[in-house]
């Protein structure tokens, strides 16, 4: 295991700032953080991938949306789109924080993407995040004319928890027809202690304390972090699920968890995709300022997705 | 070295720090040799700091130069970045 040059050295510059991610900073300073760390080392993406900035009226109010459309959408031809959902911790992260990786995963997939603002714990906890997420994708599939989406290539994804999110909204009942899911460096088990969470628990971008907070702050006392609905890889059954694309980093605390449930999924008959990013950490995705690898990484994701897309078929 | 004018590498960094902080009045008390923190500084306000020196100074700090120490105050990033410099970073 060597980590990738890029990244090793973005994980010094923060161990040498004290920014191993102390726990116990409280939400607004873990926002904060996450906002900073995007603008200073975060993708950028390429301007040329047109937005709107949506909103409806979700479970808990008006819900935010952001509609990415990448420049060689022609006009009025419904498209192929993803609901994305960005990661954090559930308790931070924004359309801002990802809006770079949104833009690139766009680009290099020519997909629509429709991020969503769902709402953040401490301030509003499970199943405040998942309702959201459900609510979204069951309101593109019903506005698919007007926002120019295929809804019969329509998917879900997303990234750590929001990576959670997208499988979870996949398991649900109410959500409709789905083409696929995406999962980046999905967080899928958090309650459970994997041999990747041992290994790189401290000084790899997401310490173990941070994790345990924020888990603490989703579930609060309304859920076992075990449900299924916090953990989609403890669901039962998993046969009928999405086509999925599953991209774990080797250096990552969630790497196992990863790829256990791409395993699961294949023994269920699902048709699913997995690659182990050798050298990355936990995030590496959306750092392409801090860790260029990520930028042409992405591209490849994008190119996958294009492909699912195309031809519904996520394996060679 | 990038054009940094008449001022000394001290200034410049002071100048980079006030440019971190947003301005902030915490800093114009700051000496040169008191603790970053002192000037409410966070963790990843440091790493911001970190990246605006190299793109100050145009040099790449090597990772065993990343240490909390070489960070600490004003003074000590002149230091650093003098050492750098010299060394034809």
């Amino acid at each position: 295991m060597t980590l990738d040059p890029g990244a090793a050295r973005l994980l010094r510059m923060l161990a040498a700032a004290g920014a191993g991610g102390a726990a116990a900073e409280g939400p607004a300073e873990r926002r904060r953080r996450l906002q900073t760390l995007a603008r200073i080392a975060g993708e950028r993406g390429p301007a040329s991938v047109d937005t709107r900035d949506l909103q409806a009226t979700g479970p808990g109010g008006p819900l935010r949306l952001r509609l990415y459309a990448p420049a060689a959408d022609g006009p009025a031809l419904p498209r192929p789109a993803l609901v994305y959902f960005h990661g954090g911790g559930w308790v931070a992260g924004d359309l801002d924080t990802h809006d770079g990786l949104c833009r690139r995963l766009a680009a290099s997939s020519g997909v629509r993407l429709l991020a969503v603002d769902y709402r953040l714990a401490p301030e509003h906890p499970f199943p405040a995040a998942l309702d959201d997420a459900l609510f979204a994708v069951r309101w593109a599939a019903a506005n698919a004319q007007a926002l120019d989406l295929d809804p019969g290539r329509l998917g879900v994804a997303g990234d750590s928890a929001g990576g959670g999110l997208a499988a979870a909204v996949a398991q649900n009942p109410a959500a409709p027809p789905l083409a696929l899911q995406l999962l980046l460096c999905p967080i899928l088990d958090p309650a459970a202690e994997r041999p990747s969470r041992h290994a790189f628990g401290e000084g790899h971008f997401v310490e173990r304390a941070a994790l345990a907070e924020d888990l603490g702050a989703y579930c609060g006392d309304a859920v076992d972090p075990r449900d299924p609905r916090v953990s989609p890889l403890r669901a039962r059954d998993l046969a009928g699920q999405p086509p999925a694309l599953v991209h774990v980093a080797e250096c990552d605390p969630f790497r196992d968890e990863g790829e256990a449930y791409a395993e699961r999924l294949a023994l269920a008959g699902v048709a699913v995709h997995c690659v182990c990013w050798p050298g990355m950490v936990h995030y590496f995705y959306a750092l392409a300022q801090g860790v260029p690898a990520a930028g042409p990484a992405v591209d490849a994701i994008g190119a996958e997705i294009a492909r699912a897309m195309r031809t519904g078929a996520v394996v060679d | 070295m990038a054009d940094g004018g008449s001022l000394g590498p001290e200034a410049r960094i002071f100048k980079l720090v006030r440019h971190t902080l947003r301005v902030s009045p915490a800093v114009d008390a700051l000496g040169a040799d008191q603790p970053l923190q002192d000037a409410g500084l966070k963790s990843l306000d440091m790493v911001t700091l970190m990246l605006a020196v190299e793109a100050e100074f145009d040099l790449e700090i090597p990772q065993r130069e990343m240490t909390p120490e070489n960070f600490h105050s004003v003074a000590a990033i002149g230091r650093l970045v003098s050492s750098l410099s010299a060394a034809g970073v």
